[in-house]
């Protein structure tokens, strides 16, 4: 019993549970508007019917490829150029000052630009997932790259290895983990920007779902497309940490 | 010809507008499958002169010349080195760390015997798929001796390897540096602040002060040495007044 009672209390199901339950007994209690937060089972069924009418999956299968291909591109980008920056240094001092004005831009703000120079088409949406996912994924590797140990690196130098081996064997491995933690935090801006992009101009996705159903006056679909976003957000975050865990646990055996 | 020569070796460091020399012209022959500690006071020189033997660091003046021919980036010493850290890469295995001398795509199967052969002698065999950070201060150390091993170098480098461990874990791994230094005849030039291990460990006795060398002190004595023994007193003696007189 005890052992049960620990488990509950380190599954972090409390919280969620309550809350889902005071939705449940409030929506049926009459305690507030059904309009403005319909009942979980109304957000069920539209869940279901959805699904059974496809247009859940070609929404999610919409976002996603959104998702793929801006990140994807944003990723190597980033990544290739932490690479060179760290490389070759001079790259880096004469880049840094724009990147550092264009990290500081929130890249919503830019969206009339995006759609002014590039239409409402798909490119407006994947450049504003680069915009969003390139700065912590390029900041991590960077970060990583020069955090590793020189003590290490001298160690190569003894050993005999020449400065693509030193970078091949020490500072990349090295710098796997800062790396794999600035993918993570881009998947969840890529995530987030998405979502802000296909509310603005979008005819399919999960953001136009969302504002589709606002039109028409669709809380339930609403609050549908919401707990998706979050529950593919939140899965597509515990894949990535499995599969982070699962490859530093295995070690980067060269 | 000596086998391995060490001439005029100068270092100096700019410091702010100041240079500093760490070594003023170090004149040292090595000889073929001796043990050379290196004993010296803090400043005195002696882990710069690893460090430049290593190829970590470049002379300013001076050459070191190895059978003959002069040694340069080009041309390094063929050395292993011990650091005082075992400096071991977290991400790879005790096996592949002490495989890290050789280049993965060499890294065939017949490696892996040779790593198992040095693990054994290490007294290791059982750790070869542990992670660095599963293994004491003792068993990391061995393990940085081991990689250093691996390569087959002729000369190995210890740069104060024994400093952060505990004295009986010390005691272990001086013992165990003997009997690989006796098993495998290679050269070993060794750093140390530590008088006593000095006499243990050594055939040679190299004082360093400010930079020169102050006494060349050879140790006469059978492996394992006896610290009670009036000889081993007496040597004792000899190099703390070539100390002293570096003060």
């Amino acid at each position: 019993m005890k052992f049960e009672k620990e488990n509950l209390l380190e599954s972090g199901l409390i919280l969620p549970v309550l809350l889902l339950f005071i939705w449940w007994a409030g929506s049926n209690a009459g305690w507030w508007n059904a309009f403005l937060l319909p009942s979980p089972e109304k957000v069920i069924d539209s869940f279901v019917l959805s699904i059974q009418n496809g247009e859940l999956q070609k929404h999610v299968w919409a976002s996603l490829e959104r998702i793929i291909k801006g990140f994807g591109l944003s990723a190597s980008i980033a990544l290739s150029l932490a690479l060179l920056c760290s490389w070759f240094p001079p790259l880096l001092v004469q880049l840094e000052p724009t990147l550092e004005f264009l990290r500081h831009i929130p890249p919503m703000s830019v969206i009339p630009m995006l759609i002014l120079w590039f239409g409402i088409g798909e490119a407006p949406k994947i450049i504003l997932i680069i915009l969003a996912t390139f700065f912590p994924v390029f900041m991590n590797a960077l970060q990583g790259i020069r955090d590793c140990d020189p003590k290490l690196i001298e160690v190569a130098t003894v050993f005999g290895y020449k400065k693509w081996h030193q970078f091949k064997l020490v500072i990349l491995p090295s710098a796997i983990p800062s790396i794999l933690t600035g993918l993570r935090l881009g998947l969840g801006y890529s995530w987030r920007s998405l979502v802000a992009a296909e509310l603005v101009a979008a005819s399919s996705g999960l953001g136009y779902m969302i504002l589709d159903a606002e039109q028409l006056s669709r809380s339930d679909v609403v609050l549908m497309g919401i707990f998706v976003i979050g529950a593919l957000g939140a899965f597509l975050d515990y894949g990535f940490l499995w599969a982070m865990k699962h490859y530093l646990k295995r070690g980067i055996e060269a | 010809m000596s086998w391995l020569s060490i001439v005029d070796l100068k270092k100096k460091y700019a410091l702010e507008d100041m240079n500093v020399d760490a070594l003023s012209g170090i004149d040292l022959e090595i000889e073929q499958g001796g043990f050379i500690v290196i004993v010296g006071r803090s400043g005195s020189g002696k882990t710069t002169l690893l460090r430049i033997l290593a190829g970590l660091e470049q002379q300013t003046e001076g050459r070191i010349i190895f059978k003959g021919r002069v040694c340069d980036q080009e041309h390094p010493l063929p050395v292993g080195m011990v650091f005082q850290e075992p400096r071991l890469l977290p991400w790879l295995s005790v096996e592949n760390n002490i495989l890290f001398p050789f280049h993965p795509e060499d890294r065939a199967k017949d490696l892996h015997s040779k790593a198992t052969g040095l693990l054994k002698m290490l007294g290791l065999e059982e750790y070869g798929n542990a992670m660095p950070h599963q293994l004491s201060g003792g068993m990391a150390q061995r393990v940085a001796l081991g990689r250093a091993l691996s390569c087959d170098p002729e000369i190995v480098l210890l740069d104060e390897p024994l400093g952060a461990l505990d004295y009986f874990t010390r005691r272990a791994l001086q013992r165990e540096l003997v009997r690989i230094y006796l098993e495998g005849g290679k050269t070993f030039l060794m750093v140390t602040h530590d008088v006593g291990e000095a006499l243990r460990l050594g055939t040679r006795v190299i004082v360093l002060k400010k930079g020169k060398i102050e006494a060349s002190i050879p140790i006469g004595l059978e492996y394992p040495r006896d610290r009670h023994c009036e000889t081993f007193q007496a040597l004792l003696d000899e190099v703390l007044s070539a100390l002293d007189d570096a003060e």
